[in-house]
């Protein structure tokens, strides 16, 4: 969007515009013409005065100055048709008319200006107007990079200003801002291309000011920003043309705008133009009544925007200018009459949290306690009791509050969800219509990093290997754009993140191919739909022939599946061939809290995580065997899986010994399962996943602790580890090759660790 | 922290002892009275439930619930090798903040008695006596009089840290072959 002399006019502080600075160069010419004509010269002369006429046209001029020229072209005129015998005395005095002109001209460009605005240095800098600002030994490559970074980077700035329109305390906003034009400072200055580094480097003052409070974003300082936002857009907008040839000159207004941004209080005084009431609160009319943009413009910019807004959209159609934009948002605003809701917010050390959340905890068991205690009172405390239940109320609250102060919206790695989609279908020529959901949905702040990388790696599949190309989809009869849909919502304590595409979808057939070809599957008729489609998630399914820079699919989809496990979490895919796929992840809110089976062994209690628990019973005689006296199997639904006695084991005293007396809790991990013999089950809690600290850490068997509902810390047992555990003993009488394989699978999950 | 550190390394040569003289916590471990340096003491808790940690020494004795965070509890009779003895109403937990590689790690120690709070000066610190390889000495960073009273100024951050995290790692990889 070119900086348009409207805009500069509005601005009000803009003393040149365009036509008037180029006039100069014209009377300049005129000048310079007038001193090489000879007076003999009919042609030459009669040439002068069409250029003349041509300026006096073609300029807008004051009226003396018209009068000037008007005088100028009658003495030219008359020495042509010969009524003025002395030629070279008229072109004297036609000399001094144009150097009046020229000097009436010179004082009054800078007469215009606010004179505050317009420093001595300035003036000179602006007489030096071919002052060189791009060294000729640049690399154009580098440069031709930064420019699409730059645009970029403004692209995100000028969203960010936007969200200022409405809320000028947006830290996130503000931050990002500064970080585009810190970068373009920094990188435009290693180009030493002065004319970006300079106003890169002030804009980003005001935004550090801004940032730290010293100034609220909003009236004047929001005019300097969005018009800073232009000109550097109109600057780089040089530079790329500076590298086809063209002279780098600092464009009109630059000058006052570094001043403005140098002293930007001064743009506090200035006001934008006057308001014309446009005919409702949307956005779109309000522009068409501010006569910024036509009304056909904004219906195309409304079909192409999808769930963006529209003024976002606008922008990248460059129909207007982010200043038009953020003014009639401000408009929009204030014809709803909403004063924006300032959320104040605190950065708090997460450590300080953590505390907060381990007191209310410690808070929640006391006080059971107590209610426990004035239970026994009986009647007589009947006041008291009263109070204690009270409390309750108030510690659940507590307790609530707690939880939720660690929680974060997705919003984050679904925006960066929508940038990965648009980058990798502009590679890859793919129309692709990104929709979100959802968004607001919240998880604990760490899940929202763990998340993000497999949730990359399955959009990335989705646009690679989902979304057809644009031809391919019209012939088998779909729009031309694919639509990828990724929504998140909160169901039975778990949040639940959807990446739906109307691809092609998943072919079972291939699959199944693909999955007996690796030795995958052996036998045909076990095997579901669901079972089949699910294959892609499983090590070795994908070929690694296929791994590009982009994935291939199936390609990294067992290290998803791992990733997601590891968060306790859960994926699932479902298709329809042709029509598209669905990827459907499962994971808990939190990583803190687990749901936890609470068993006893001997004296002990361990807590066993319920997610990978598979089965609990008591087993028969029959269901038991041995192999050469030393491993322990059971036999169950036509599996022999190893048992593992935890009193054994954990040396418990007092432990059932006997199987048939005893619980076999089967457990799995990495799809093996183990049987683990416990004395008892006590029941089903959520708890608290605590470390056991530095000293203590990487034990097999044990993953960390839990404070119990009588205050005592019970143990969270290590399901994986104990699995290997089991395994690694029953490769003792397993054929060499079983062992062979584990050790693999071991190395393999070191490696994971590694 | 550090300069115990490099005062220990230098083997308990004198010159080094003017810097040991500060506030001591001292406590009682089968009739031999000993001393933490004050500043590395959290707290002091009264005995309760401690949740044992399997496939660990024995001078572990598991795990505490302090407040809602939990830490790892030692033995210092164990860890000394001196004989088992029932708890008694005043045995205590001293909670002890230590650094090990750069981490700070909160732990606590079970010891007989806790006495008080003394400091002692640098004139009344004595170096560690060599005993000969069969008994270490590395953790001990002087001896201390006080009133005819003889006090072992331990070095926590030697006492609970380095070696024994690696030999427990070596427990139970042991047994698990």
């Amino acid at each position: 969007m070119a900086l348009d002399n409207k805009t500069i006019k509005e601005e009000g502080f803009s003393p040149m515009n365009y036509s008037e600075d180029m006039l100069v160069h014209s009377v300049d010419d005129l000048a310079t013409a007038l001193i090489q004509l000879e007076p003999y010269d009919s042609s030459g002369i009669s040439h002068f005065r069409e250029s003349l006429k041509e300026v006096m046209e073609n300029g807008s001029f004051s009226e003396p100055v018209k009068k000037k020229l008007k005088e100028a072209l009658g003495k030219i005129e008359r020495v042509i048709e010969g009524k003025s015998s002395a030629t070279e005395a008229a072109l004297i005095e036609t000399g001094k008319i144009i150097e009046e002109v020229m000097q009436e001209m010179a004082p009054q460009e800078f007469a215009s200006a606010p004179k505050s605005f317009v420093s001595e240095e300035e003036v000179e800098a602006l007489e030096k107007k071919e002052l060189k600002y791009f060294s000729n030994d640049a690399d154009h490559s580098l440069i031709k990079e930064f420019i699409v970074e730059s645009m970029e980077l403004i692209t995100w700035a000028e969203e960010a200003l936007l969200t200022l329109e409405n809320d000028p305390d947006d830290g996130e906003a503000i931050a990002t801002v500064f970080r585009a034009f810190h970068t373009i400072k920094g990188t435009s200055s290693f180009l030493e291309l002065k004319i970006v580094s300079e106003l890169a480097h002030h804009t980003e003052s005001l935004f550090s000011q801004v940032r730290e409070g010293s100034i609220r974003y909003g009236g004047g300082y929001a005019e300097v920003a969005l018009y800073s936002v232009d000109m550097i857009k109109e600057v780089i907008r040089l530079v790329e043309e500076a590298l086809r040839g063209k002279p780098l000159l600092k464009p009109p207004g630059y000058n006052e705008l570094i001043h403005l941004l140098q002293h930007p209080e001064q743009a506090c005084a200035l006001r934008g133009v006057e308001e014309i009431t446009p005919p409702s609160a949307r956005l779109g009319d309000i522009l068409v009544s501010q006569g910024v943009v036509k009304r056909e413009e904004l219906e195309e910019a409304a079909q192409k925007k999808g769930d963006k807004p529209l003024g976002v959209e606008l922008l990248k159609l460059k129909t207007v200018s982010i200043k038009d934009v953020a003014r009639a948002l401000r408009t929009q605003k204030r014809m709803q009459g909403v004063t924006p809701e300032l959320e104040s917010s605190v950065r708090v050390r997460t450590d300080r949290l953590d505390k907060l959340i381990d007191m209310v905890g410690e808070m929640v068991i006391a006080h059971s306690m107590v209610t426990q205690d004035s239970m026994k009172m009986g009647e007589d405390y009947y006041e008291f009791q009263q109070r204690v239940s009270h409390t309750g109320k108030i510690v659940r609250e507590l307790q609530d509050l707690s939880m939720s102060i660690r929680m974060v919206p997705l919003k984050s790695i679904f925006q960066r969800m929508t940038r990965l989609v648009r980058d990798l279908a502009n590679k890859s020529g793919k129309h692709i219509n990104f929709l979100t959901f959802g968004e607001e949905t919240e998880v604990d702040r760490n899940m929202v990093d763990l998340v993000a990388d497999p949730l990359m790696h399955m959009v990335r599949n989705s646009v690679d290997h989902g979304i057809e190309f644009p031809e391919e989809r019209e012939k088998n009869g779909k729009f031309r754009e694919g639509t990828i849909k990724l929504s998140a919502y909160h169901s039975a304590g778990n949040v639940v993140i959807e990446i739906e595409d109307d691809g092609r979808g998943l072919d079972r057939d291939v699959i199944f191919a693909r999955a007996r070809e690796k030795g995958l599957i052996s036998d045909v008729s076990l095997h579901t739909e669901r079972d089949i489609l699910n294959l892609i998630f499983e090590p070795g399914f994908s070929t690694a022939d296929k791994v590009t820079d982009i994935s291939g699919r199936g390609v990294g989809l067992d290290v998803v599946k791992k990733n997601i496990t590891a968060l306790r979490g859960k994926i699932e895919v479902q298709s329809n061939a042709g029509k598209g796929c669905v990827f459907k992840v499962r994971a808990p809110l939190t990583l803190a809290i687990i749901d936890g089976m609470i068993i006893r062994a001997g004296k002990e209690r361990y807590v066993i995580p319920t997610v990978s628990i598979v089965k609990a019973l008591q087993p028969q005689e029959k269901d038991l065997s041995t192999v050469l006296k030393k491993g322990e199997m059971l036999f169950l639904q036509g599996k022999f899986i190893p048992l593992l006695r935890l009193g054994d084991l954990f040396d418990i005293e007092d432990a059932q010994s006997e199987p048939t007396q005893a619980i076999v809790v089967v457990v799995e991990d990495n799809e093996r399962h183990t049987g683990i013999v416990v004395d008892e089950l006590l029941g089903q809690q959520q708890i608290v996943i605590k470390s056991l600290g530095e000293a203590l850490r990487d034990f097999r068997g044990v993953s960390g602790g839990a404070i119990m509902s009588d205050g005592r810390v019970g143990l969270i047992l290590d399901v994986g580890g104990l699995v290997k555990l089991a395994h690694a003993e029953q490769a003792e009488w397993e054929d060499r090759r079983r062992v062979k394989e584990i050790t693999k699978i071991e190395k393999e999950d070191k490696h994971e660790l590694s | 922290m550090s300069y115990h550190d490099d005062v220990s390394q230098l083997g308990g040569i004198k010159g080094g002892l003017a810097d040991k003289a500060e506030k001591y916590l001292t406590f009682n471990l089968a009739a031999e009275e000993y001393g933490i340096e004050i500043l590395k003491v959290q707290e002091i808790i009264g005995r309760m439930p401690v949740t044992k940690v399997p496939r660990t020494p024995p001078f572990i004795r598991g795990v505490i619930n302090l407040r809602g965070k939990v830490i790892p509890v030692f033995d210092l009779r164990l860890k000394f090798g001196m004989e088992i003895k029932e708890d008694t109403p005043r045995t205590s937990i001293i909670v002890v903040k230590i650094k090990r590689s750069g981490h700070h790690m909160t732990m606590g120690v079970i010891v007989d008695d806790v006495y008080e709070v003394v400091g002692i000066e640098a004139k009344d610190i004595e170096p560690t006596p060599e005993f000969g390889a069969n008994i270490d000495t590395d953790f001990i960073l002087g001896v201390g009089k006080i009133n005819q009273k003889v006090v072992m100024l331990l070095d926590v951050d030697k006492v609970l840290s380095g070696g024994e995290v690696t030999l427990v790692d070596q427990v139970t990889h042991v047994q698990e072959k």
